[in-house]
């Protein structure tokens, strides 16, 4: 199983992302407003889903 | 001449065979709107699962699409029964099996000059090409966007065999002659590491619309190197045919009776950022990075019919589903006899997570090894529930039933650590087994029956009035 941790975007919603991508050089696509950040740019990271 | 299947034969005899079954919308709808999963979730939740066609849906830029979209097709094992050939009032194993035999057959695919193809009727290439013109359905809240769902096929380059497997392609915000595409079978892995390894684009085809028997077919677990296009000849009951494609001509052959297929390369080591997705397991999966498909032509017939799998619903579990069923209980024969009489694998594990076997048993334990040989077969299942015969697998009343009345969980289930699943479930790297067979070696109350001869000699309708 691939371990997950969770992102909010400003836009107020959350969305699951693959930890493999946790530490990698690109920006995440929030699927609800489509704004492009970091993953240390989040509102939240929550990695109790890990 | 009889037509060769394709979608519309099979439209024309299964709305002829179950008009009631085949539902035709008319008004428009927004499918990257939700409308379409939604009128499907609506029916879910009736028990309705009809095969869907919208006539019309929007694209993607909320103007009326010229593609009308289908879905639900393979929601119901009765129809994937029918679209095999096979008898749909036969749902259960009889279904599993027949689907293993033709997976047996295969057969040499035909060539069809490029201008006799129908799905060259129209072509799109370049410049030309916009997938906003689509009717992409958005099937989720929280998914990544529009999402096409059904096969991609990709060529072996050391054997030439084509793979053909369901691969998500989402589309592509930034630019609307891209999609980016989740390879995750292990022959197409394969082959992308090929590439890859050369630094050479992969050519990769979608084809949005055949014969529902094309894509079962494609679901058949055959071995590494063998060619899908054959494969799914056994499964048509007639072979393939097959068209140069605009692209690459001979090179890549795309399937001549096709509704729509795009073409297009996979660059080497491009990767972006894609998914989630509400997936086979009715979860997300995550965002991550997937190769893109950069597209160079969208062929189609004139009035061409998009297809579209319901995510994590019944037209997604029943795809696979039947295929896992017959291959495991094949081996399983193969290895124990007629010691095995059913499998199953449950709507409520997704059709991949819960694999229900019964046994002939005849001596203790050997439940378990039946398990163990199951775990091996079916990669994707993480657990594994054993009973007697009596018990119907297709009854999942029953399988708990005999779970809760004959497992002692000290010594009848048990947990493998530290083994892969695919899925991302709490069960984490573990898979269970849990033998739910009568023990032998313990005193046991049998099971309460009326006698048999008293079903016999009693008539129903004598004592009704029918």
């Amino acid at each position: 199983m691939d371990r997950l941790f969770n992102v909010t975007c400003t836009c107020g919603k959350s969305f699951p992302v693959d930890y493999g991508i946790r530490f990698a050089d690109v920006d995440l696509e929030c699927p609800y407003c489509r704004t492009k950040f970091r993953v240390e740019q989040a509102v939240r990271i929550d990695e109790r889903w890990g | 001449m009889t037509a060769s299947k394709n979608l519309r034969t099979f439209l024309a005899e299964y709305g002829a065979a179950f008009p009631q079954d085949y539902l035709t919308i008319d008004k428009p709808i927004e499918p990257a709107e939700y409308d379409a999963t939604a009128i499907l979730e609506h029916l879910d939740r009736r028990g309705e699962r009809p095969m869907v066609l919208f006539q019309q849906p929007s694209n993607l830029v909320g103007e009326l699409s010229s593609v009308p979209l289908l879905m639900n097709v393979f929601a119901t094992r009765a129809r994937c029964a029918f679209a095999l050939g096979l008898d749909p009032e036969q749902t259960g194993l009889p279904l599993a099996l027949g689907y293993a035999e033709k997976g047996t057959h295969p057969m040499e695919p035909v060539v069809v000059r490029a201008d006799e193809a129908p799905v060259h009727e129209v072509i799109a290439s370049g410049d030309q090409v916009d997938l906003r013109e689509l009717p992409i359905p958005i099937h989720s809240e929280g998914d990544f966007g529009p999402c096409l769902t059904m096969t991609l096929a990709v060529k072996d380059p050391v054997s030439g065999a084509y793979n053909v497997s369901f691969i998500k392609a989402f589309y592509d915000f930034d630019d609307p002659r891209r999609l980016r595409i989740t390879i995750h079978s292990p022959d197409s892995e394969r082959a992308l590491a090929y590439y890859e390894e050369r630094n050479l684009p992969m050519p990769i085809v979608a084809v949005l619309g055949h014969h529902p028997a094309f894509y079962l077919g494609s679901m058949g677990l055959t071995p590494y190197q063998e060619d899908d296009y054959h494969t799914i000849g056994g499964f048509l009951g007639e072979p393939l045919r097959l068209t140069p494609s605009h692209t690459w001509g001979s090179d890549f052959m795309v399937p001549a009776d096709a509704e729509l297929v795009i073409e297009g390369v996979v660059p080497p080591g491009t990767r972006m950022i894609a998914d989630p997705f509400g997936d086979i397991t009715r979860q997300y999966q995550a965002q991550t990075l997937r190769p893109v498909m950069n597209v160079t032509a969208v062929t189609r017939r004139r009035d061409a019919i998009m297809q579209d799998v319901f995510a994590g619903h019944h037209d997604h579990f029943t795809a696979g589903q039947i295929p896992k069923e017959g291959t495991i209980y094949n081996t399983l024969r193969r290895r124990f006899g007629d010691v095995v009489t059913a499998v199953h694998m449950p709507y409520s594990g997704c059709g991949r997570l819960a694999c229900y076997i019964s046994i002939d048993k005849k001596r203790e334990g050997q439940a378990k090894t039946v398990a163990m040989a199951a775990l091996l077969e079916a990669w994707t299942v993480e657990v594994c529930v054993v009973v007697d015969q009596v018990i119907d697998v297709y009854s999942e009343q029953d399988v708990i039933w005999a779970t809760l009345v004959n497992v002692d969980p000290s010594r009848d289930v048990d947990l493998l650590h530290n083994v892969p699943n695919v899925f991302t479930t709490q069960m984490g790297g573990s898979k269970v087994i849990i033998d739910a067979t009568r023990p032998l070696d313990r005193t046991m109350p049998e099971m309460n029956r009326v006698p048999q001869d008293a079903l016999d000699r009693i008539r129903l309708d004598d004592y009704l009035g029918r």
